[in-house]
């Protein structure tokens, strides 16, 4: 067996990303075992446990469409689905990038101690949320299948976009790590950053299309005619706004919504394989960016002042 | 072992420098005047100084050596461990370690409050570098070793004594088997009989062959445990030399 050497010296931060990966490859077991004790951590405690998960988003769907649907007398009877289904992407980037943000700095006491790849704390972080996702994403299945089918009938098979899901997770994945990379490195130095992220973060909310339909802004009446194509256009380019809006299109099949301006009810834009294709490019990008900074910064994490 | 290196831990004009800020925020005011200055001159390196921790310090371990480092507070001793243990990196010069590593810096330092003691010693085996398996197969030496009752392996570490902590973060960080030790002082915790037991479980170590470096700023039981001895003063090498002889120059040195 081979003696494990390990060298130090300044150039350590250099290293490339290939060499970073493989190091990040053999520590798996560790990013495993983080992702279980947030977990354990996060419901301790609670009698519900992990079924918490499960409520969070039914019952934020459920207030969007009381206060959509029946306060304000928008959208159709679909409304609770089309919410829960676009509060899945949504609710799992907020709170990824949301508990990315602070990971570093939670684990900073034992990274002063011990050495493991700085990274693992935030790949925990989204990895967990990962979890939820994956958890709430068969809670909408069931409730869009079953419930659903009980209460009003077959709502129809999802579209045949579906097959695209892994690329949209994909996208989703990358484009949330990213920016959870980017957050957690930024937040170590300056701790105004977690609160600048939760006040973007609300406005990022009402950005995507979750409690209304991209296709909206094509009827705009405040947007000048003319200008509809354009904004609907530069509003879709943001990644996770056409991620959201995605979700509704590869579960629902088109359909006729009423639109506020319209007097008739809209048809639903289709996938877009194109929008899919920019996304994916768009994520990748952000992904890139955010794990250098971070790689660029991660050895300052102990000097802090 | 028959392939082991000639040498098991390389240091070489390793040299450290840490950023002082200066910023004194004495009223708010001050702090957000701070704030805009500093965003004005970032880079521009204005608003810090340089403070050399450790300078140009070298140093050659072959297998199975255990050396102490000497110093006051402030004299980078324990800087050097946390580049050893690559919390921080050197700003020059190089260290090589051949073998597994493992420090033991601060015992307990990842303890999670609400998780059970149990569940902390998979945790912290994991941290340390174990995997699933080896992890199974040490818990029950580590349980065995802290002597804690079993069922307090599964309280909520919060409802522990400090010195519970100290017990379990220590048995954990005895039975991870590595090649090069780097132990930082005020490891031997608890009480008297348990100071005994992490002493003989050092001294156990040094019989295997462990390489070591024992950081203190006291000299009565590390003549024992270590040859040769190494005297940091302000970050620079001042002595380098059999355990008794330095230690008697470092005792001498407050003396005057």
């Amino acid at each position: 067996m081979s003696i494990e050497t390990t060298v130090i010296g300044p150039e350590l931060a250099e290293r490339s990303m290939a060499e970073n990966f493989r190091e990040l490859w053999h520590y798996r077991g560790l990013i495993w075992t983080m992702v279980e004790r947030d977990l354990r951590v996060r419901y301790k405690g609670s009698v519900l446990g992990i079924l918490w998960s499960m409520i969070v988003p039914i019952s934020q769907a459920f207030v969007f469409a009381i206060v959509f649907g029946v306060i304000l007398g928008v959208g159709g009877g679909n409304l609770s689905s089309y919410i829960f289904c676009a509060l899945i992407p949504w609710l799992f980037f907020q709170t990824s990038v949301l508990d990315a943000s602070q990971s570093i700095l939670a684990q900073l006491p034992l990274i002063k101690k011990v050495y493991f790849p700085r990274e693992i704390p935030v790949i925990a972080a989204v990895s967990a949320s990962l979890i939820h996702l994956m958890i709430s994403l068969c809670v909408f299945v069931v409730f869009r299948w079953g419930f659903t089918t009980l209460k009003y009938g077959w709502p129809g098979p999802p579209s045949t976009a579906i097959v695209f899901l892994p690329i949209v997770l994909l996208s989703l994945f990358l484009l949330t790590l990213g920016l959870s990379f980017f957050v957690a490195a930024m937040n170590v130095f300056y701790e105004d950053v977690k609160f600048m992220v939760t006040i973007g973060m609300q406005f990022l909310m009402y950005a995507t299309p979750i409690m209304y339909f991209a296709e909206n802004l094509r009827y705009a009446g405040r947007i000048p005619s003319g200008w509809h194509w354009l904004a609907y256009h530069l509003y879709l380019g943001n990644p996770i706004a056409w991620i959201v809006g995605s979700f509704k299109q590869m579960f629902f099949l088109q359909a006729k919504v009423p639109v506020p301006g319209v007097n008739h009810p809209v048809l639903t834009a289709p996938f877009d394989w194109r929008y899919c294709l920019i996304t994916l490019v768009t994520s990748s990008l952000v992904c890139c960016f955010g794990y250098s900074t971070f790689a660029r910064v991660k050895w300052r994490f102990t000097e802090r002042p | 072992m028959s392939n082991s290196p000639e040498f098991a831990v390389e240091v070489d004009h390793l040299t450290k420098d840490f950023k002082v800020l200066h910023r004194s925020h004495s009223s708010l005011k001050t702090a957000a005047t701070h704030v805009v200055k500093s965003m004005l001159q970032r880079g521009s390196g204005a608003s810090f100084e340089l403070r050399r921790a450790l300078d140009d310090v070298s140093f050659k371990l072959r297998p199975g050596e255990a050396m102490a480092v000497f110093g006051r507070n402030g004299s980078g001793k324990s800087t050097l461990l946390s580049v050893l243990s690559r919390v921080y990196l050197p700003t020059s010069g190089q260290a090589i370690l051949r073998g597994r590593m493992i420090s033991l810096l601060e015992l307990g330092a990842g303890f999670n409050p609400e998780l059970t003691g149990e569940e902390n010693v998979y945790f912290n085996a994991a941290v340390l570098g174990l995997n699933s398996a080896q992890s199974e197969d040490a818990y029950d030496k580590i349980v065995a070793f802290s002597e804690l009752p079993p069922n307090v392996l599964n309280l909520p570490v919060r409802m522990y004594s400090s010195g519970m902590q100290l017990r379990l973060g220590f048995s954990i960080a005895a039975h991870m088997n590595p090649d090069i030790l780097l132990i930082d002082e005020g490891i031997a915790v608890g009480d008297a009989g348990f100071r005994q037991k992490c002493y003989e479980r050092m001294l156990e170590f040094k019989a295997q062959g462990k390489t070591m470096v024992c950081v203190t700023h006291g000299v009565e039981f590390i003549e024992k445990l270590c040859e040769r001895a190494l005297w940091l003063d302000k970050g620079k090498l001042v002595d380098d030399g059999p355990t008794a002889e330095v230690g008697q120059r470092y005792k001498e040195s407050f003396n005057k």
